[in-house]
Formats: structure tokens, C-alpha cells, sequence
């Protein structure tokens, strides 16, 4: 049996630091860098979910792939129209992903830091809530639960929505858990004064922005301010983006040697829950009415077998409780 | 001849901010050619305050104040009949003040109305946070249209009038679906109507939980469920709401089911 009433792997524990280049920054402005690749259907829900941002002063810093600079400008223009922010568009021929959101980081002026992507909806108060709570505790980035929106299709340019699925946060702050659930990358803001010298910089061309090492290194290095309650970002799973990623490999690395090797099983249990949890996700999306049967089945079998709801049962493991 | 679609707002203590931005996504949706926009405003609040407001971000518009509430519903008939008595106007939407329209927002709510032979509702999608309830992607019917930004048509209005005076607030757009879905109208959504208006984060009011409730119990008794009248008239009572009566009315016919969705009125999607 294994029991993690403490997080499952352990972190560097570094307090938030003072950052040397502060003085540098706007205080108070929160930059959320966007990135908008070449098939970008949703960007335009995208735009319109950051113009009723209740979060002010706010400026946004869409990156693009081979797209025209009027055409997002022009986009930007519009929203902006409706309820005021600063925005820049920064087009980047010839370059990775990396490279062209690490430009769009050296470009951005605002204390917090935020990254979105065009297939990503931002509910009107997240910011707000994710800002409340750094400010109340020390802590150098927060973050929030979050949604993950499967569509059926696009109908008349317009997405349909089949289902939601709400990925709350759990508490306390598990890095192996972070590591294999990998939140989307909207549900998290930095605050660059508390980070130190840590470098911010993204290393991934590929996959989904949230795979890249440098959540999990914040992660690793810095405690998080939780935003608990309803999840306030959304990941809108087009298509290609249908079957979710498995993790990538934990990270190479002497300080997280040991904690993998000491926390084997832990690993191995959150894993399967990962890989079991999209399994079900497929399953539900492929063939619905068979999932609801083997749903209905399995809850009758966990009922009879311990007595606890399958929910319970799956909670109960997913914390480490037998 | 010209044709003209009318915004109806009902104000109740809204906020400057509030009011400004409604006028900025008025101003920034775009219709077609030949159809003009005319905004009506009927102000609830207790103040004529936001009448000044209005008149500084365009003036010489329709307003009216009376110095009282008289709820959504009544508001709402006042502007529709204001409205519908020009020859050119075919469409009132009503908006919620809270509300930011997405600029194509009233290009398509009219499209979906212009494709559809009969229709007689249709409402903007919620965004970003959408109500789970089931709709058919491609026929676009859906089992009711929310009154948060709703198109209703000239044909609708004739044939049946605007929202039923009985409900205060709340509820009284299901029943003007179902009135509208037995009259043989249809009701549809205009998926890319985008309509930006979040209601989750809001904090939990009594006022606003006694009106759900209370209207509620009135929807479920003009329609016959009265077990679930019971249920809402219960927690009504249970959270301290002042007593009343439902009357004796002659059931009309609900979709089948709608009651078993509880609030939802109708299958979710999530």
C-alpha cells in the first residue's frame, strides 16, 4: 500500500526570490504571451475570450507562425475596440516555436507572465483570481484548475461541444501529479519579480506548450499559489489535438535522481491513472453508449466488491489511499 | 422599404463601465446593408442615473424610467410593442446589460433567422463558458433559447406576443420557447452568435435564488409538473422567501421530460 499524504516528489523548496531585472518591468501589467500556429481555427474565440478579461492593465503578445501581420493586427484592432488593452503582434519568419515566444518574453513588460494558445478560452475572471491570490501569499507563480472541451466537429465555421471534462487542482501541490496531468499552459501566471535569476525560457518546438520543460523546472523549484474552486481556462481539443499526449519522460537530472528512485511506485500509480484516465476519455468520445454500460457495470462491481462508488474508489487511489 | 432590427435593454443598477462597453460592441457589430440598428433602453433602477450616461455616448437615444421595478418580463413587452409597432422592424433582440456581444454577433442571430422558414426565437451562444443543454448542430433546434441575448421575430410576436407577465424574472424565456415550439415556431441557436456573459463566478444571492425558485414553481404549475412545483416552492420557503399562492391553472403541455433536467429544462451535454 502506498500512502503520499505529502507531495510524491520532492522539490527544491526555494522561497520566491527577488528578481534583479524588476526594475525593468511594469508593475501590476500582466503580459500574456499568445501562440498562434498556421491552422489556428479558434483564434477568433480565443481573441474575444481576452477582450471580457475583467484582469486590467493587460497587454497581449500574439506570436504567430506564418501569418500576416495585418491579419492578426487587424483581429487584435477589433477586440481591443471592445474593452481596451495593449497589444502587439510579433511575426517571426524562420524560427521554432521556442525561439519565437522566447522573442515575445524579452519583448514583454509586464510583472506577471501568462502564455495562451489560440485554441484555449480564458473565463472572464481567471486572471483576476490567479493575481488575488499571489498577492496573498509569497509565492512566485499561481495556478488554477482547468477544462478540457472535446468537440465533435466544426459546423459552419463554429466549434460543437460534445463534452466537458473539469480538471480541478488537488491539493497539496503534487509535482509527480503536475508532471503527468500537465495542466494547459493558460491556467498558469508568473510573477517575475519573485523568480530570481530562474531563466524563462521555452526549449520545445513540438507538442503541446505545457510539455515543455519549463513548467515542470517552475514546478520543481517554486511552491504555487493554488486558485482553488470552479476551473477558469479551457482547452479546446480540436481533431489533432483529440487524443490527449501522454507525459513526456520525467526530466534527466541529478536533484531529481534520487526523488524518481524514491518514488517509484508513486510514479507508477499516477502514471497508469494518467494513461487509464485518457483510455476512458477515448472511450467516452469513440463509442459513448458503450462507455456508459461499462461505466454502469463497473460502478455495480466496485459497489458490490468494496462497497465505495467507482469515483470514490478511483479518487481514493488517485490519493494514494487504499 | 427599410428594414431595422431593434436591441431591447433592461438596465437595473448597472454600472457606468457596464453600459459604456454594451455600447461599444453595439456600435462595433456589423449587420447587413439594408438593415438599421435602433437600441431601446427601459431602466429599472431607482435612479434615472444611467439616462445621462446614455445620452453622452450617443445621443438622442430611447429611454424610458419609471421610477420603479417592474421586472424583466414586463420591461421586455414595453420595448418589444415600442418596437414592433414600426413596419420595419422584424427583429427585437433582447439583451442583457451584462452582456458583450461578439461583433458578428447580430449578423448571425439574423441569418439563422433569415435561413429558418418559421422561426420564431433565436438565441446568441453563451461564451466562453456555453449552457450544457443538448442542441442539433445542424438543424440548430434547440428544447429553449435563453433570454440572455435572444432574437425574437415580427411572425413570433403576432402570432403569440412577448414574455408571459406572470414571471418577474427568470424562466419566463423557457416559457416563451415552449409557448413559441406549440405554436408551431421553431427555436433555434446561432452557434456563432457569440454572446460573452459569465454567470459562474457570480456570488451567491438569496434575492436571486428566491426569484429562480419562485419562478420556477410558476413555470412547473402553468405546465402541469406539480411535483416539481412543490419541490421549488419548498425551497423557496426553506430560504426564507415570503409566502404565495399558486393558482389553479389549466395545464398547458411541456416537452416531454423537460421537468426530469431539473433548472436545465432540458438533456445536458455535460
Amino acid at each position: 500500500m502506498v500512502t503520499t499524504e505529502t507531495p510524491s516528489l520532492q522539490r527544491l523548496e526555494c522561497e520566491p526570490l527577488s528578481n534583479p531585472q524588476a526594475s525593468s518591468l511594469t508593475s501590476e501589467l500582466l503580459t500574456i504571451i499568445l501562440w498562434v500556429d498556421d491552422g489556428a481555427q479558434l483564434l477568433d474565440q480565443c481573441l474575444f475570450s481576452m477582450a471580457g478579461q475583467n484582469y486590467r492593465p493587460l497587454e497581449l503578445i500574439a506570436v504567430a507562425a506564418g501569418r500576416d501581420r495585418e491579419f492578426l493586427g487587424g483581429m487584435l484592432e477589433e477586440y481591443s475596440g471592445l474593452e481596451p488593452f495593449d497589444h502587439r503582434v510579433l511575426v517571426e519568419q524562420g524560427v521554432g516555436r521556442a525561439e519565437a515566444m522566447n522573442a515575445a518574453i524579452e519583448h514583454a513588460r509586464g510583472q506577471y507572465l501568462a502564455f495562451v494558445t489560440a485554441d484555449q478560452v480564458v473565463y472572464p475572471d481567471h486572471y483576476v483570481r490567479l493575481l488575488q491570490e499571489l498577492s496573498e501569499v509569497p509565492a512566485a507563480w499561481a495556478i488554477s484548475g482547468f477544462v478540457r472541451a472535446y468537440l465533435a466537429q466544426m459546423v459552419r465555421g463554429s466549434p460543437f461541444i460534445r463534452w466537458k471534462q473539469e480538471h480541478p487542482l488537488r491539493e497539496p501541490f503534487d509535482l509527480l501529479w503536475f508532471h503527468y496531468n500537465r495542466p494547459i499552459c493558460s491556467s498558469v501566471v508568473i510573477d517575475r519579480t519573485r523568480i530570481g535569476k530562474f531563466q524563462l525560457a521555452l526549449t520545445n518546438n513540438q507538442g503541446p506548450i505545457e510539455n515543455d520543460p519549463l513548467f515542470f523546472k517552475l514546478a520543481a523549484v517554486f511552491e504555487p499559489a493554488i486558485v482553488k474552486g470552479i476551473p477558469s481556462c479551457e482547452q479546446r481539443m480540436t481533431r489533432s489535438r483529440a487524443v490527449l499526449e501522454a507525459a513526456p519522460e520525467l526530466p534527466n537530472g541529478q536533484m531529481l535522481g534520487s526523488a524518481r528512485e524514491l518514488n517509484g511506485a508513486v510514479a507508477l500509480r499516477l502514471r497508469t491513472l494518467a494513461a487509464v484516465d485518457r483510455a476512458k476519455t477515448q472511450l467516452r468520445l469513440r463509442w459513448p453508449r458503450l462507455y456508459w454500460v461499462a461505466k454502469e457495470i463497473s460502478n455495480w462491481g466496485s459497489k458490490v466488491v468494496s462497497g465505495r462508488s467507482l469515483r470514490d474508489n478511483f479518487d481514493r487511489l488517485s490519493r494514494g489511499r487504499s | 422599404m427599410s428594414k431595422a432590427i431593434a436591441l431591447g435593454v433592461v438596465l437595473f443598477n448597472n454600472s457606468t463601465h457596464e453600459v459604456c462597453r454594451l455600447v461599444r460592441a453595439f456600435t462595433a457589430n456589423r449587420v447587413p446593408g439594408d438593415v438599421r440598428q435602433e437600441w431601446f433602453w427601459w431602466d429599472n433602477s431607482g435612479t434615472d442615473r444611467l439616462r445621462r450616461e446614455l445620452e453622452q455616448t450617443r445621443p438622442g437615444q430611447r429611454y424610458w424610467w419609471t421610477g420603479t421595478n417592474v421586472g424583466f418580463s414586463v420591461a421586455h413587452n414595453r420595448l418589444m410593442r415600442e418596437a414592433f409597432s414600426r413596419d420595419e422592424c422584424l427583429w427585437y433582440v433582447c439583451v442583457n446589460p451584462d452582456a458583450l456581444l461578439h461583433p458578428r454577433c447580430l449578423l448571425e442571430l439574423i441569418q439563422v433567422a433569415g435561413r429558418e422558414p418559421r422561426a420564431g426565437l433565436v438565441e446568441a451562444r453563451l461564451f466562453p463558458d456555453e449552457h450544457p443543454k443538448q442542441y442539433d448542430p445542424i438543424t440548430l433546434k434547440t428544447a429553449w433559447c435563453s433570454g440572455c441575448v435572444l432574437l425574437v421575430t415580427r411572425a413570433l410576436y403576432e402570432a403569440i406576443g412577448g414574455f408571459d407577465e406572470n414571471f418577474f424574472i427568470y424562466c419566463e424565456d423557457v416559457d416563451l420557447s415552449w409557448r413559441a415550439q406549440a405554436a408551431g415556431f421553431k427555436t433555434l441557436i446561432a452557434p456563432a452568435a457569440l454572446v460573452h456573459h459569465y454567470a459562474q463566478g457570480r456570488p451567491i444571492l438569496k434575492e436571486r435564488e428566491l426569484a429562480v425558485r419562485r419562478s420556477a414553481a410558476y413555470l412547473a404549475n402553468k405546465y402541469g409538473a406539480t411535483e416539481f412545483a412543490r419541490r421549488m416552492l419548498t425551497e423557496y420557503q426553506s430560504l426564507g422567501g415570503p409566502s404565495f399562492e399558486l393558482s389553479k391553472l389549466s395545464p398547458k403541455k411541456a416537452p416531454h421530460g423537460s421537468f426530469q433536467h431539473l433548472l436545465r429544462f432540458s438533456e445536458s451535454r455535460w
